[in-house]
């Protein structure tokens, strides 16, 4: 019992000097450390999240600053949670892609709390009410999103062109915007083009669960001739191309999807896949400029700041080997392109210029400016 | 050898205090991250406090992290008709679970790592139907309730109940005999079945709680709320110096000092900067020491 009430005084003194000294004893010095950027995200380790990842380091780098990501697997609790720890952790700015609307009046409210900057990547807010909470706030900085609407429906039409007639649609979260939006897109394409769906299949976010999916659909619906695949980061479309080659019934089945796979060019080439939407991992590249100039104390507007931007559509090989040869194997926008995004560098910079910038963007784009 | 046993779990709490003290040059320990951690650490507090009654009578109760899912959409779904109804309907729902849990091992006789198994399966296909596949939000104004004042009184009512509950009454001298030996219990005039209930009541009614606190927290219902918290709560009772077989060596002071080591050592590895998948390794390794140190092999019986 003694040796007990020693080893609690003794942890409670631990405890005390740690708390009172912590903040003298580790005091920073007076040198200027780079900006670090909080990175809240769903994965780091399917094709989207690891270009998303790495893109943003890159640019991080070009302007010595930092990036810190955290995994949040898409659960609500994670991301308030992650919000959290990337505020404590010292971050000067933070940016998520958000599973809910839900979930954005918790983490704009921590980010005021704390004085930090937020913005949401791949999301826009759906809800009107929670739209005016947030754009509200004084550290809301805003958001980038495609119009992912268009995007299902240009998936849709894609299928319908390829004379299919009879779908099923894999998405993830239901609840989340991007995955609804993507799927009335498709939903509207159906209905003007005569395809029937089949069924629908939500809260696939690896290959796993999207190879159970598409073998039931495959053993339910024989008649089954295109599978739309919502997104969630090259994972479940990876998996239904893995299911439809274990029936052999590539090239019966059409596959859309959006969120770049691993082997694009064979997916492609092997007319596994019919349609595809992607590359746009340089929407987080955005919201990152965004804060960037804001962190950096050349706010580009005094209001949130929405961004709309279009995906790459690949159709053929010959797209998938432009798009890897210079969107993959080199950045979209390098060093130089960078720092004329910032003010820092580019006193005459702009959120028009930022908003051109974006609009801008697709494979021809690119290509255009490094040639 | 015993008595040092017993104080592995402070020990383990001060190394991990030290170490990510001193790695986080102090970012660990300034007011600022423990508010943090207490944040991130009050429902598995809470949550594990009422399991520490099931496991003091040597059972389990797995069924948690899918109670916190359900708890959460019923929440949600009662706080969209009136956000009043939230808390009510979140208890109910903990005491109802708890009560099914506690029957089903008392009077059917089924081991509680069945009941609980089979109950986590049920709630979670429960939750994913209740939020279709996705999530429910509440009204933004019950975010007001997600306050520090409000979680630091609930765990000190909590704690101080449960505290006087688990070492001065009956009712917990009685769980704790049966986890020791469930015959001699019973002969002893302990009411078995009726103690095994009680203590599911309590973990399902505090792990309701937790759905709340759960909701209020991020502002939404999910279904994948709550996933994995069962292992969380193990670990951190096992941690905490819970032994797995229950009986006279169960403290009910395993779940905060175990909560807390679970807590800093996230947060410690999230300021330390260590990837995600490398955190639950660590935890798995840490786990498995824990249960190294403090299993009881001589005495080891069945988990009932």
């Amino acid at each position: 019992m003694r040796t007990k009430n020693k080893l609690a005084t003794a942890l409670a003194l631990i405890l005390l000097i740690g708390v009172l000294g912590a903040n003298v004893v580790f005091a920073e010095g007076g040198q200027e450390k780079p900006y670090l950027f909080g990175v809240s995200i769903w994965a780091d380790s399917d094709p989207l999240s690891k270009k998303v990842i790495s893109n943003l380091r890159y640019a991080a780098d070009v302007l010595g600053a930092k990036v810190e990501v955290a995994v949040d697997g898409f659960k609500p609790d994670n991301q308030v949670s992650n919000i959290e720890n990337l505020i404590a952790r010292g971050c000067d700015a933070v940016m998520i892609c958000n599973c809910t609307d839900a979930v954005v009046p918790k983490i704009v409210k921590l980010a005021e709390e704390a004085e930090v900057p937020l913005a949401l990547y791949f999301r826009m807010i759906n809800d009107p009410e929670i739209r005016k909470y947030a754009e509200s706030a004084k550290y809301f900085i805003g958001n980038v999103h495609e119009d992912e609407i268009a995007v299902g429906y240009a998936l849709g039409t894609a299928i319908a062109d390829k004379g299919r007639k009879n779908a099923v649609i894999i998405n993830y979260n239901k609840g989340d915007t991007t995955a609804g939006n993507r799927y009335e897109g498709y939903k509207k394409a159906f209905a003007e083009r005569g395809v029937k769906l089949l069924g629908e299949q939500w809260d696939i976010l690896d290959a796993e669960p999207a190879v159970n999916a598409v073998e039931s659909f495959i053993a339910a619906f024989p008649e089954l001739d295109a599978i739309a695949v919502g997104g969630g980061g090259g994972g479940p479309l990876a998996g239904t191309i893995r299911a439809v080659r274990n029936h052999n019934k590539i090239g019966q089945i059409s596959i859309t999807a959006s969120d770049f796979g691993p082997d694009i060019e064979d997916s492609l080439r092997n007319q596994e896949v019919a349609a595809m939407s992607g590359g746009h991992w340089t929407d987080p590249f955005f919201t990152f400029m965004l804060l960037y100039n804001y962190v950096d104390g050349h706010p580009l507007s005094d209001k949130p700041v929405t961004i709309t931007m279009e995906p790459i559509y690949l159709t053929s090989v010959e797209e998938a080997q432009q798009y890897t040869k210079w969107c993959m194997d080199q950045p979209p926008y390098n060093e130089e392109e960078i720092k004329n995004m910032t003010v820092r560098y580019n006193k005459d910079f702009t959120l028009a210029d930022l908003r051109e910038i974006a609009a801008a963007y697709s494979l021809e784009d690119v290509m255009e400016r490094h040639k | 050898m015993k008595g040092i046993k017993k104080l592995i779990p402070y020990i383990g709490l001060a190394l991990i205090i030290l170490l990510f003290g001193v790695l986080t040059q102090g970012k660990l320990l300034t007011l600022r991250n423990l508010k943090l951690v207490f944040n991130q650490a009050v429902v598995l507090i809470i949550a594990s406090t009422g399991v520490a009654f099931v496991m003091a009578q040597g059972s389990l109760d797995l069924s948690q992290g899918s109670l916190l899912g359900i708890t959460g959409a019923m929440t949600a779904t009662a706080a969209a008709l009136h956000p009043g109804l939230a808390l009510p309907m979140a208890l109910l729902t903990g005491f109802a679970v708890g009560l099914i849990n506690g029957s089903l091992l008392a009077f059917l006789k089924i081991p509680s790592f069945i009941v609980t198994l089979c109950v986590l399966f049920v709630l979670r296909g429960l939750t994913v139907i209740a939020t279709h596949a996705g999530s429910i939000p509440v009204p933004m104004e019950m975010l007001a309730f997600d306050s520090y004042d409000i979680k630091v009184t609930l765990l000190v009512l909590i704690l101080a109940g449960a505290y006087y509950l688990f070492n001065y009454t009956q009712t917990g001298k009685g769980m704790r005999a049966i986890g020791s030996g469930e015959v001699a219990a019973r002969y002893s005039g302990v009411p078995v079945e009726r103690l095994k209930v009680t203590a599911y009541l309590i973990s399902g009614t505090l792990c309701g709680l937790c759905g709340w606190l759960n909701v209020v927290r991020t502002g939404a219902a999910d279904s994948k709320t709550g996933l994995l918290l069962e292992l969380d709560i193990l670990t951190a009772l096992v941690l905490g110096g819970m032994p797995l077989t229950g009986g006279s060596g169960a403290k009910l002071q395993s779940a905060v000092v175990g909560g807390l080591m679970l807590a800093l050592l996230g947060n410690g590895m999230v300021l330390v900067g260590i990837m995600a998948e490398l955190q639950q390794a660590v935890k798995g390794v840490i786990f498995l020491l824990a249960v190294y140190l403090s299993f009881e092999r001589e005495s080891a019986v069945l988990i009932k």
